[in-house]
């Protein structure tokens, strides 16, 4: 055995070596406060272990990222771990920089003769922050589409090279597969490849100049190896039970619902450390100039970028020698320690602002909350729609959410139906809707709904008809026989003609054949089968069309699919209300105008609104 | 004073010096302990994807409908089709994709299992695509050389396959032809489906 390593040895010298890397002095002891570069190398090697087992998944384009991502989280054993850890410690990375940076500058190890390496750590600090930058796209969801989307438009905001700048970066004028191959060749490739040059140097010089004492020493000289590796070893422990705890806090890492350029996303925010600069951005109105240069370059690239530079000549700021009377402090010292703790008072403040305002402001917090809300539901949908198709579609996850009634239902109900009627009260995405004009349509057709709609208690009420012209006419000449009916005539119904009523409402309810009422109208076959004789005994008859006789509006087939496709067509139509229709537009093509809703839109509407589970799933 | 310094000093040194290398060691044995138990959570929860593939369930042979019976001419020379079926594909599932071809020959006018011989196209070998060779009225794989029956067996010694081509599965369902597609481990001479 030993005579391998003897072998070895007289060929590569490997023994100097572990012996220069293992017994470096360590003047004064083994101290807490110098683990952080050895927990910031031991977080990049987690990085570099993980990255490369997630790129052994990870499938770079726009209809394969999300799916990817979602392939590693779901369903590879051990992946949500693998992508958990990955993700928590980049944040913990960033926590461990400023620990870093502050324990450099407050023990002087930035000035004279150290100043390229702190350069050197600056420039690993920008390196890493572009790390966390172009990895937030990756997963191609929408929190980080959007969230890329602010920081590639800042980089097009850059004078002169900005707008090429950010044509190359984002792979052309629009973000698609080149913004990710870009965007990963950069995570994977150049930024990781520039990281190493930079720790090897940076390493190299920390080892050329040692460790600057922080005076007074507490004890004597030792090396490296054991004692400091031994603090060293159990602050790297600490950071991965760190990483850790959030890991199975959260299962993983959050994928929020695939990418959508359509979709607008409100709560879309970078990372938590990129905050204050979204902040400072809100303080730079667009209509203004400072110093003739566009306000919003001051905000986007002048003063971080001046920052930036501050830091950069901290080393020249700590060589001024003279020391402050009384505590006997370096001006210099004293100086970069106060422009650090500045900072991160600034830093600090600005995050607090930002989180304060979406998670606090009477106006805005309710905008984010519900944008948030939104977009766990269609996360958590999506997942669930990959689930019951057993795979995702070639054409990728999007389309699964594009084509799904609970999922796109409840906007085009929001956006197109919500000014006149409300959906349980609400738009269809949770927003209170207090000024309908028309009736509320959660349950249309259902049993309980025409319970309610033939009772003389609640047919004049906004729930219903109240707020129609039907009830409350504007110039009298759409008065409603049915309301008149409901009010004068049921009003005065005795028992059996109660009952009568209720069997005809089961039956009627019958002809919209609701999934949520099939197993009740299974049991009801002999009720529903004298629909027929009751709508004609009830007089119903002398106004509607039921199979054949009568006039309009049509029962046949009453709240099924084709009834309510058709009825959102055109309401006007014969067949519906006529001329006698209240406000309601017609949304298919109706003589020479064009439709409102395509076909398919009408049927994700009418599906979402027959659906028994049409409340959305809640977020898991 | 000095005497007491000189008796006592031998007698105060030797105990610590055990000490010391006690000491020592356990720091370091500390620092492997603990540096190991921060390095084994990344690196095995990368092994435990990087291994993944190993124990993924088998999805077994696919079977699959080829064509009717009546579209194969009696005698007539193999024919390919190609295989088509659902399949999933890491995330995606495919309602159709190709997943291999095989060689369809109808040897008798019946329309019973032994009537059709059928071959996955797949060379034995090392799992180039055969050929049929019209002229010559055999298999051939461009890529070695390996040339083989309409019956299957190796035909030329010096062919470098192991064994003949690999027969499947047939079954026929109302007049048509269906095979339970399945792909076999290449270069040995037994015949082991790959599932």
């Amino acid at each position: 055995m030993k005579g391998i390593f003897n072998w070895l040895d007289q060929r590569t010298g490997y023994r100097e070596f572990v012996k220069d890397a293992l017994f470096e002095s360590v003047p004064g002891g083994a101290r807490w406060r110098y683990v952080w570069g050895s927990t910031l190398t031991f977080a990049i090697v987690m990085q570099f272990i993980t990255g490369i087992m997630l790129w052994m998944f990870y499938s770079a384009s726009s209809q394969t990222a999300w799916e990817s991502v979602y392939y590693i989280q779901e369903e590879v054993t051990g992946g949500w771990i693998l992508r958990g850890i990955h993700h928590w410690t980049a944040q913990v990375m960033t926590v461990l920089l400023l620990l870093h940076l502050l324990q450099v500058v407050i023990d002087g190890a930035y000035r004279a003769p150290r100043e390229i390496n702190f350069w050197f750590g600056m420039g690993l600090l920008g390196l890493t922050l572009a790390m966390s930058l172009t990895g937030y796209l990756l997963p191609w969801d929408q929190k980080g589409y959007w969230a890329t989307k602010v920081a590639t438009n800042l980089a097009g905001t850059v004078p002169f090279i900005g707008d090429a700048m950010q044509r190359v970066i984002v792979g052309g004028t629009e973000y698609g597969h080149h913004t990710l191959t870009r965007f990963f060749a950069l995570h994977a490739g150049v930024l990781p490849f520039l990281l190493i040059g930079l720790i090897a140097g940076h390493i190299y010089l920390f080892r050329r100049h040692g460790i600057k004492v922080k005076e007074p020493k507490k004890g004597p000289d030792v090396y490296f190896w054991p004692d400091q590796v031994l603090k060293d070893a159990v602050a790297c422990l600490a950071v991965l039970a760190v990483v850790l705890v959030f890991v199975f806090w959260q299962h993983g890492a959050h994928l929020s619902a695939p990418a959508n350029p359509a979709e607008p996303f409100a709560s879309a925010r970078p990372d938590w450390y990129f905050m204050f600069l979204y902040q400072m951005l809100k303080y730079f109105p667009g209509n203004e100039t400072i110093l003739g240069i566009a306000s919003p370059i001051w905000g986007a690239v002048i003063v971080p970028g001046a920052l930036f530079g501050a830091f950069m000549l901290l080393p020249f700021v700590g060589a001024m020698k003279w020391r402050l009377p009384v505590v006997k402090w370096r001006l210099g010292d004293f100086c970069a320690t106060f422009f650090l703790i500045l900072c991160i008072i600034g830093f600090v403040a600005l995050t607090y602002i930002a989180f304060d305002h979406d998670y606090n402001d009477p106006g805005y917090a309710p905008i984010f909350a519900a944008s948030v809300e939104q977009a766990n539901r269609d996360a958590a949908r999506v997942k669930a729609l990959v689930k019951e198709n057993e795979g995702i579609p070639p054409e990728g996850a999007l389309s699964l959410l594009q084509n799904d009634p609970l999922t796109q239902g409840p906007r085009l109900f929001a956006s197109n139906c919500a000014s006149c009627h409300a959906y349980g009260g609400e738009d269809g995405l949770g927003v209170a809707v207090t000024d309908t004009s028309a009736a509320d349509l959660k349950d249309f057709a259902s049993r309980e709904w025409l319970t309610e709609f033939m009772s003389p208690d609640h047919i004049e009420t906004a729930k219903y008809w109240g707020n129609t012209a039907f009830v409350t006419p504007e110039e009298g000449d759409k008065e409603s026989k049915m309301v008149d009916f409901v009010m004068d005539e049921v009003a005065e119904y005795g028992d059996v003609e109660k009952q009568m009523l209720a069997d005809l409402i089961v039956g009627l309810s019958a002809e919209a054949k609701l999934p949520a009422q099939a197993e009740v109208d299974a049991a009801a076959t002999e009720t529903i089968a004298q629909l027929p004789e009751l709508l004609e005994e009830l007089t119903c008859l002398d106004c509607h069309h039921f199979q054949g006789g009568g006039r309009r509006p049509d029962l046949t087939g009453y709240g099924s699919v084709e009834w309510m496709t058709e009825f959102i067509k055109d309401p006007s139509h014969e067949r519906f209300y006529g001329d006698r229709n209240d406000r309601m537009p017609s949304y298919g093509a109706v003589n020479d105008k064009p439709a409102k809703l395509s076909e398919r839109e009408i049927g994700l509407i009418v599906e979402w609104m027959r659906s028994p589970h049409s409340e959305a799933p809640t977020p898991h | 004073m000095d005497t007491s310094e000189n008796v006592d000093e031998p007698q105060a040194n030797p105990p610590e010096e055990p000490k010391e290398d006690r000491r020592d060691f356990l720091q370091k044995a500390a620092c492997v302990a603990l540096g190991g138990a921060a390095t084994l959570v990344p690196v095995g929860s990368a092994v435990t994807v990087l291994v993944s593939p190993l124990f993924e369930e088998s999805t077994g042979g696919l079977t699959v409908r080829l064509t009717s019976i009546d579209s194969l001419e009696v005698g007539g020379p193999p024919q390919l089709f190609k295989v088509v079926t659902e399949r999933k594909d890491a995330w995606t599932r495919h309602t159709s994709s190709e997943v291999g071809s095989v060689f369809v020959q109808r040897t008798g006018p019946g329309k019973m299992v032994d009537d059709f011989l059928v071959f996955n196209s797949t060379c034995p070998h090392l799992g180039c695509a055969v050929e049929y060779m019209d002229g010559d009225g055999n298999y051939s794989c461009p890529c070695h050389d390996s040339t083989f029956a309409t019956t299957g067996e190796v035909l030329n010694q010096s062919s470098p396959s192991p064994r003949g081509l690999d027969s499947l599965e047939v079954e026929i369902r109302e007049d048509e032809l269906w095979v339970t597609y399945v792909n076999f481990k290449a270069n040995v001479a037994e015949k082991l489906p790959i599932v």
